[in-house]
């Protein structure tokens, strides 16, 4: 009963804002540019997918180029920032080296780099990859860098005793007690990197090269109200099933932190 | 044949952060005795420990095992801290598996049942008692008998019947591997009483060795309490 009170609770708002939105544009008191009904944009949603006369905007090939650019980006980010974070915690030259460096510039904004990652890439599409991965490795590398700093000693004493090798304490001591700071950036990552490629799908439409950011500027600017906001709805479920599915992995691989959980 | 393991220390002095916490310490231990170490907290019994597993080397002289210079940690040397080190994130079995690889299931399960520990086999540290925790630290050092086995109070919050089963474990693995040279370190008089041939009372301060008591000069724990009671409150 508890649960269904929960639920009634938390939905309550968004269905009352969407049934206002619905009635708005029922009786015309939203301009041209925002008449979209609520059920319409659901609607449109479906046609995307099943629907032969929507086939023609290929939302599922864009779909896919969006959700390739942001895991390869991220992925690559967040392998190279844990390597880099890791080694950096273990070997003082390298950190002394390399981490003033990485710690100023990581704080700065991630759109600045954009006009510079255009002109280094010539506008060629792997800078939106790039743009992920660096994102994405300033984030993570700052958070496991301090994680793996902050590493109880007495652990790798056990290792030292039972000879483990440096790579061996990496993935059997250093990554699993850090892996909350792991899936924590790597959400804020994805988050950040679904704002970058949107700008720069959005901003880069006259080129051509796809993807979720660039189905919505054409939408919009063919007038085509319902299938814009069908696009930005699409977009929305799709960052929240991924970071859905995120929480659910960093749940399950945090389980040793509470108790009776076995 | 000849199996039995020696350890000889011999530390001048030491400079931890300053402090010189072990010095004068000259002493060599051979396998056929246990032995155990008594003296306040804060003596430094273990830094002398961390010393002689090879995880502390600020320190003037040498640990040496069977005539070879101790200089990094390894698993001929194994230590059981006073904190339980079990790898929080793992379960019990793969901690073990940790240790050893190889090791399968059922001879893990095997290796718990001896502890009392085998329906723990999948439970995380976080939801094993103090005493099991404990238990499953010691466990750890069996998978691979050592050449010498430090237990820096390992005992300590157990309660009588987990402290009987810890004890036993031990004898047990003195009586089948009688080349490993235990130390140990307790507060525990019983501990010291049931385990150890000789008794070395330490110098609060400098950590020398100030009395050894033979295992056969003392018939109770009682007794041995006298000693060690009359032994301290003989000290300024």
């Amino acid at each position: 009963m508890s649960r269904l009170v929960r639920l009634v609770k938390g939905v309550g708002i968004p269905v009352i804002l969407i049934f206002l939105w619905e009635l708005l544009v029922n009786y015309n008191f939203l301009p041209s540019t925002l008449d979209a009904k609520p059920t319409r944009i659901i609607l449109t949603v479906y046609k995307f997918f099943f629907y032969e006369s929507h086939a023609q905007y290929n939302l599922t090939y864009n779909i896919k180029i969006s959700l390739f650019r942001l895991i390869v980006g991220v992925l690559l980010g967040a392998i190279f920032a844990v390597l880099a974070a890791y080694l950096n915690s273990k070997i003082r030259l390298l950190r002394e080296l390399t981490n003033p460096f990485l710690t100023v510039i990581g704080p700065i904004p991630i759109v600045i780099w954009i006009p510079i990652f255009m002109m280094v890439f010539s506008g060629n599409d792997l800078y939106k990859i790039a743009l992920i991965s660096v994102a994405t490795f300033l984030l993570i590398y700052l958070s496991m860098f301090s994680s793996f700093r902050a590493i109880d000693k007495k652990y790798f004493e056990l290792s030292r005793i039972y000879e483990k090798r440096f790579w061996s304490r990496f993935y059997e001591i250093s990554l699993p007690h850090s892996i909350e700071e792991f899936f924590t950036s790597l959400r804020f990552s994805i988050a950040i990197g679904w704002i970058v490629l949107f700008i720069v799908e959005y901003n880069n439409a006259p080129m051509n090269q796809g993807g979720l950011g660039y189905t919505i500027e054409r939408f919009r600017s063919n007038g085509q109200t319902e299938e814009t906001f069908a696009s930005v709805l699409i977009l929305a479920l799709l960052s929240y099933l991924l970071d859905k599915s995120i929480t659910i992995l960093m749940k399950y691989k945090t389980r040793w932190k509470s108790k009776l959980n076995e | 044949m000849n199996n039995d393991n020696s350890l000889n220390i011999e530390i001048k002095s030491s400079d931890i952060d300053g402090n010189n916490i072990v010095s004068d310490f000259d002493y060599k231990f051979i396998s056929t005795c246990s032995y155990v170490l008594l003296g306040r907290n804060g003596a430094g019994k273990t830094t002398l420990f961390r010393m002689i597993a090879g995880l502390e080397n600020r320190f003037k002289g040498t640990v040496q095992l069977n005539g070879k210079i101790i200089k990094k940690p390894s698993k001929r040397i194994q230590l059981v801290f006073q904190d339980n080190r079990l790898l929080p994130w793992k379960t019990v079995y793969q901690n073990l598996k940790f240790i050893k690889p190889d090791i399968s299931r059922d001879l893990a399960a095997r290796y718990l049942e001896t502890l009392n520990l085998d329906r723990k086999i999948d439970s995380f540290p976080k939801n094993l008692s103090g005493g099991e925790e404990s238990r499953a630290s010691l466990l750890l050092t069996f998978l691979f008998p050592p050449n010498v086995l430090l237990l820096d109070e390992p005992f300590s919050g157990l309660d009588i019947y987990s402290l009987r089963t810890a004890i036993n474990a031990i004898k047990d693995l003195k009586v089948k591997h009688p080349s490993t040279l235990l130390l140990l370190v307790t507060h525990n008089l019983l501990t010291a009483y049931e385990l150890a041939d000789k008794i070395l009372i330490l110098d609060d301060e400098t950590l020398h060795i100030n009395k050894i008591v033979e295992k056969s000069e003392v018939s109770t724990i009682k007794e041995l309490e006298n000693i060690y009671n009359e032994f301290h409150n003989s000290r300024p």
